[in-house]
């Protein structure tokens, strides 16, 4: 790990909703290049994390860098033109608008609308049976795959998915990982939270696990896997 | 009727619809790009042309310059300081909230421009036709410029916005930002600006509007001005808020119906009541009409996530407690006053028992109605024709059955309706009523139905404490309501429609239940209304243009909290103390009259209302919870388990222990029984 | 005679066709699979046999009795229980009103009460810790079983469930499977949609493969699994399928 320099970091990372604090001390680094995948039990603070990366959430103590820079309390539109692709857990399209307006807003982040139009058809051919469709009235599956192509088709710097497989087939989520460990590749960085998780750390570069809002272990995917269980069985109480 | 008349009335017909399209396209496009139904529309176009008068006639600035400072830099200002002091901070909020916010801001603007260019001002508003008077004349019509240009514009106006929507991108984000404006944030995209943008676009389509319309009413009024656009509702809904080519053939109908009317009057010899009833309320019945023909998108197009408000549940204790307090402080109060202030003080005890109607229909149910006012209305005035001048008790009886069976039959056709479009479809009801039943009833029409009292109810002061009696039953009932099984099939239905007509509940039913219940209660306010004042009448019961207007109701029972019986009386006392304020201290006549508008306003930042902040900012400073909402777990003997703090977060949010998991696959083998017996 | 029978169920959107002429049963006493490819119409069978979807043609009929005419309410007093693909809770009631709601729509002269059974269903689902919490404060996995717990509240003969474990961690579908299970010895019959395919397999006694709105084929899970066609459409060959 250490011959990595962090593209991402957080250090300390605090944050509530309202008075409630759900993180209380996240720390995690992002290496260039790298996939990391975020485990936990069910209302660990993944999302939250996430949330905070997105500048959806403001970190109340710690820092957030980005390449060595401060990014603690950047608006979300200018974090996702930097470069960071933040799809969110369930609701990642916009349902009043069809299929070829959202991926028209995804060209706010810098690329223009036709590459996007043109990759994100190319890896979900069913996105071009349906331009015209409402994005809300699609199946859930085929809204899953919509959010997704604004991540992978418009060259971000880091990715970070919520639950990328969440309510995917099989097929499409294996394909998805090999597409995600293909674009880390090229130098992206990618962060995914996922539920299941031994789909992704077939293809993870590093795991870390996250428990009542701090992240408690994180080292190779195979080291990790032994902790897996004892956290998900109430490590984090 | 010579073919000549005929194509005479069709192009005036079609200049009015040209005058409806430009009003009912500015209608949809802030809907479109703003998420808002703006019922301040036609305010905002009336100040920019006021504005516009103000530069040309009164300070005698060249027309077209004038028409360039109004129309490219006053509109789009007053639409970013809109956005900026209102809708930014209303991402979320629920339907109700969003109507009620533009309520409030047509009140205040009304307000403003009644402070700005008030009552004997001098020229007499009047603002210039294009081209004067000058008149297009072919083939043996005639047509003034005027409506020309009025034409020419509405055209304009439909290419433009077609461009501006569909084929930009800042269109598209406008759209995408109404959907979910966090995830636009997620996409590149800077919200703030994109809805700045919006309602910049809309404030400039409604001061076209405004001033494209002013000059064919004759002098500038505010009201009429306002409420003109009110008219093109109709036509907005025929294009379903979405679809500009529909709304404008929904106004060329509504153009042309209203001028084939007047032409076949003309012709009449004597011209029938009803039938100049249905001309002046032709705009409003057809909006019913739409609304109930038309059918709603069948499409259940997930919309962006709603933040729902808290609905408190409070325990018996404090319910008994309230209710003494509010006899108490009445009965105290009312003795320390005499005359305009004793009588206002009843008039305010009457009107919250009107917006206590609103806590079931709308705080707990989520159905929103324009028309609880005109429900209290028909109470009055069905009960005093039954019972006749003379009180009797038994009047409160046939005032809550009339109007709750009133109440059912509007809500029947209403049902599949849900959010805006009840609340437009219950408006139209309210201004028929208002013209045709109110309107055509001689005493009533003129306030001077007398209303007789019983004779042991006959002192103020006995006939006040009654009415605060009633008041206070009335919200014990509805308190009990919230916490019984009925109250939890309206809170659920109101999440969520669709999961609880699959757990079994008759939609149908609930909501005609909730609904003769609230009207019914409305009915029994405005009978105790009318009674407490002696005599009364329409404008007693009117939506926007009478003594208590229906819409600042519903404004002020939502800044008092909709879902809080406490919020109707709270909101009741400020609706009626601020006017009263104004007369007795003149200086503060200017605030107050603008006051009750931005009141409004502060919903934007506590949607749940004034009651539950105050409540909020207690608990804070002295140590409880805030979590009420989140419940006195009930157990069932009644009793009230203690509410749940913060930490209830902390536990719901760890990992289930070995021993939950454990659990939920244990379970009980009884309850596997129970699912799967045949019943 | 199957609890559950939809038979020839063909539903329009304009001009795509969600479904084609679908038939399935599902028995009393059992866990019955639905399982296919994104956007193969699952979701839409549940709203049809649910009554939310209007059919182009086709009848659904549960115990014998034609359902096709009833509209959403009576079916669920028929006995028709179902949770969402995405979650439909009602937000802003505690997790206990939830239930109860639920459990008081379907109080019968001789059922249970309700307050007592909707904490029994509670506990059961270990959702008794947070009976007082909003609903919509919820993860999205507790969010699910307390969907699941309301449903049960109706005490059903049908139990649909839309992706009940997507959003649950391993060991929390781990339990799930564990409760269906339960759930149908007890007499139940459950039909799921799951892409969780490992739960599929181990909890169902019969397994329907929709593909492109008709059905592909179904089955046994060790027969389904076998299947090229289904591996091609669906499965792929990861260890997901395994
Ligand atoms: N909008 C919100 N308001 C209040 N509390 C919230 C909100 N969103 C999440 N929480 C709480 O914050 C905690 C962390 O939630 P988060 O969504 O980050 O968990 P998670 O690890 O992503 O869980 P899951 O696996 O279910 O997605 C939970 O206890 C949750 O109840
Ligand atoms: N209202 C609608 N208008 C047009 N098409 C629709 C509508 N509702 C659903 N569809 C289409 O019907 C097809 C079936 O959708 P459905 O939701 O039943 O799929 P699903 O099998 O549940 O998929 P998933 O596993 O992704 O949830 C999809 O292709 C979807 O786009
Ligand atoms: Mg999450
Ligand atoms: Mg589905």
């Amino acid at each position: 790990m250490a011959e990595h320099t962090p593209l991402l970091e957080l250090r300390g990372v605090h944050a509530s909703y309202g008075r409630i604090e759900v993180l209380h001390g996240v720390d995690l680094s992002l290496p260039a290049g790298k996939v990391l995948a975020l485990l936990g039990p069910n209302g660990a603070g993944k999302s939250t994390t996430l949330k905070v990366l997105g500048g959806l959430v403001p970190a109340t103590h710690g820092c957030i860098h980005l390449a060595g820079r401060h990014i603690n309390g950047t608006e979300p539109h200018k974090l996702a033109r930097i470069g960071i692709a933040m799809i969110p857990e369930g609701r990642g399209i916009f349902p009043r608008l069809t299929v070829q307006e959202n991926l028209r807003m995804a060209s706010y982040a810098g690329v223009d609308t036709a590459t996007i139009v043109e990759r994100a058809f190319e890896q979900f051919p069913r996105l071009g049976e349906r331009r015209g469709q409402l994005a809300g009235t699609m199946s859930g599956g085929e809204q899953q795959m919509l959010a997704l192509a604004r991540g992978l088709a418009t060259d971000p710097e880091v990715l970070v998915l919520d639950e990328l497989s969440m309510g995917l087939a099989p097929l499409i989520v294996s394909e998805l990982y090999e597409l995600v460990a293909r674009v880390a590749a090229t130098g992206v960085s990618v962060l995914v939270v996922e539920q299941f998780a031994r789909t992704v750390l077939g293809v993870a570069d590093l795991a870390a696990i996250m428990a009542g809002g701090r992240v408690t272990a994180v080292g190779k995917p195979s080291e990790i896997e032994a902790e897996l269980t004892s956290a998900y069985l109430g490590a984090a109480t | 009727m010579h073919l000549a008349q005929i194509i005479q009335f069709t192009i005036l017909g079609l200049a009015t619809a040209g005058i409806y399209a430009v009003a009912a396209s500015g209608l949809v496009v802030t809907y479109q790009t703003s998420g808002i139904f703006n019922f301040a529309h036609g305010a905002m176009g009336m100040i920019i042309a006021y504005v516009y008068w103000d530069l040309r006639v009164r300070r005698h600035v060249p027309g077209p310059l004038a028409l360039v400072i109004a129309l490219f830099v006053v509109a789009p200002l007053l639409g970013a300081l809109v956005e900026r002091l209102l809708m930014r901070h209303l991402a979320g909020s629920s339907v109700i909230t969003r109507i009620v916010i533009t309520i409030g801001l047509l009140v205040g603007l009304l307000g403003v421009a009644q402070v700005l260019w008030s009552g004997n001002i001098t020229p007499v508003p009047k603002l210039p036709r294009f081209f004067g008077d000058n008149v297009l004349r072919f083939s043996g019509v005639s047509l003034p410029w005027h409506q020309v240009v009025v034409l020419v514009c509405a055209v304009l106006v439909a290419i433009g916005l077609r461009i501006i929507l569909k084929k930009s991108r800042l269109g598209v984000a406008m759209r995408a930002v109404v959907d979910d404006r966090d995830l636009a944030g997620l996409n590149g995209c800077n919200p703030a600006r994109t809805s700045m943008a919006s309602w910049m676009l809309g404030s400039f389509l409604a001061g076209l509007a405004g001033i494209l319309i002013a000059p064919s009413l004759g002098n500038l009024d505010q009201a009429t001005l306002t409420l003109l656009v009110i008219n093109a509702f109709a036509a907005a809904m025929v294009g379903r808020l979405r679809s500009l080519p529909l709304t404008f053939l929904g106004a060329v109908i509504l153009g042309l119906a209203s001028s084939y009317m007047d032409l076949i009057g003309s012709h009449m010899t004597t011209i029938p009541t009803w039938y100049s009833d249905v001309r002046g309320s032709l705009p409003t019945i057809l909006l019913f009409g739409v609304l109930i023909f038309i059918p709603q998108d069948r499409v259940r197009v997930s919309a962006a996530v709603e933040r729902l408000g808290r609905i408190p549940r409070p325990s018996v204790a404090k319910a008994l407690t309230a209710s003494a307090v509010v006899l108490v402080v009445v009965v105290i109060v009312s003795s320390l006053l005499t005359g305009a202030n004793l009588r206002a003080l009843g008039l305010a005890v009457a009107l919250a028992i009107v917006m206590l109607s609103y806590v079931p229909l709308t705080g707990y149910a989520g159905q929103i109605s324009l028309a609880q006012l005109t429900f209290a209305g028909l109470g009055a005035y069905i009960a005093v024709r039954v019972v006749g001048p003379n009180g009797s008790l038994l009047g409160l009886v046939v005032a809550f059955v009339a109007a709750a069976i009133i109440g059912a039959l509007v809500a029947l056709p209403a049902l599949r309706l849900r959010g805006l479009y009840l609340a437009l479809a219950t408006m139209a009801f309210a201004l028929v009523v208002e013209n045709v039943v109110f309107a055509g009833d001689a005493p009533f029409s003129s306030d001077s139905r007398p209303f007789g009292r019983p004779t042991f109810l006959a002192g103020q002061h006995a006939y006040l404490l009654f009415m605060t009696a009633i008041f206070v039953a009335f919200g014990l009932g509805v308190f009990a309501l919230r916490r019984s099984a009925f109250g939890r099939r309206l809170q659920a239905m109101k999440d969520s429609p669709a999961a609880s007509a699959t757990i079994g509940m008759n939609l149908v039913a609930t909501k005609l239940a909730v609904f003769a219940l609230s009207a019914g209660i409305a009915g029994v306010g405005g009978y105790l209304l009318g009674c407490w004042k002696g005599q009364a009448g329409q404008s007693d019961f009117s939506l926007i243009n009478g003594a208590l207007p229906g819409l600042a109701v519903l404004l002020l029972t939502v800044v008092g909290g909709i879902a809080v019986i406490s919020g109707a009386f709270v909101g009741a006392m400020f609706l009626v103390a601020m006017p009263r304020l104004g007369e007795m201290v003149p200086s503060l006549n200017n605030i107050m009259m603008i006051l009750p508008g931005f009141v409004g306003v502060t919903l934007a930042r506590n949607p749940d209302g004034a009651v539950m902040q105050v409540v909020d900012r207690f608990r804070e400073r002295f140590g409880g919870s805030a979590t009420e909402a989140v419940g006195d777990a009930p157990s069932d003997d009644g009793a009230t388990v203690e509410v749940l703090g913060p930490e209830a977060f902390v536990i719901a949010g760890a990992a289930p222990s070995r021993a939950q998991l454990d659990a939920l696959g244990d379970g009980l083998g009884v309850t596997g029984e129970q699912c799967g017996a045949v019943a | 005679m199957p609890l559950l029978d939809v038979s020839d169920v063909t539903v329009h959107f304009g001009g795509n066709i969600a479904l084609d002429s679908v038939a399935l049963s599902v028995e009393a006493g059992s866990v019955t699979g639905l399982i296919g490819p994104n956007g193969a119409g699952k979701t839409t069978t549940f709203n049809v046999i649910t009554g939310l979807q209007p059919v182009t043609s086709g009848s659904v009929r549960l115990a014998g009795e034609d359902m096709s005419r009833l509209s959403p309410y009576k079916r669920a007093r028929a006995g028709i229980a179902r949770t969402f693909q995405r979650l439909e809770s009602f937000g802003s009631m505690t997790v206990r009103e939830n239930v109860l709601v639920a459990a008081e729509l379907r109080r019968g002269r001789n059922g249970p009460r309700p307050g007592p059974f909707a904490d029994a269903l509670l506990e059961r689902l270990s959702l008794t810790d947070v009976a007082g919490v909003r609903a919509d404060g919820l993860p999205t996995g507790r969010a699910r079983l307390v969907e699941i717990a309301r449903a049960l509240a109706t005490r059903p003969k049908l139990l649909l469930l839309d992706e009940p474990a997507s959003g649950l961690s391993d060991g929390e579908s781990e339990s799930l499977a564990e409760l269906l299970t339960e759930l149908a010895e007890g007499g139940l019959a459950i039909l799921i949609v799951e892409h969780d395919v490992p739960l599929v397999m181990r909890v169902c006694h019969q397994i329907f493969v929709l593909a492109f709105g008709a059905i592909l084929t179904s089955g046994s899970a060790a027969e389904i699994q076998a299947d090229t066609r289904v591996q091609e459409a669906y499965l792929g060959t990861i260890e997901g399928g395994g």
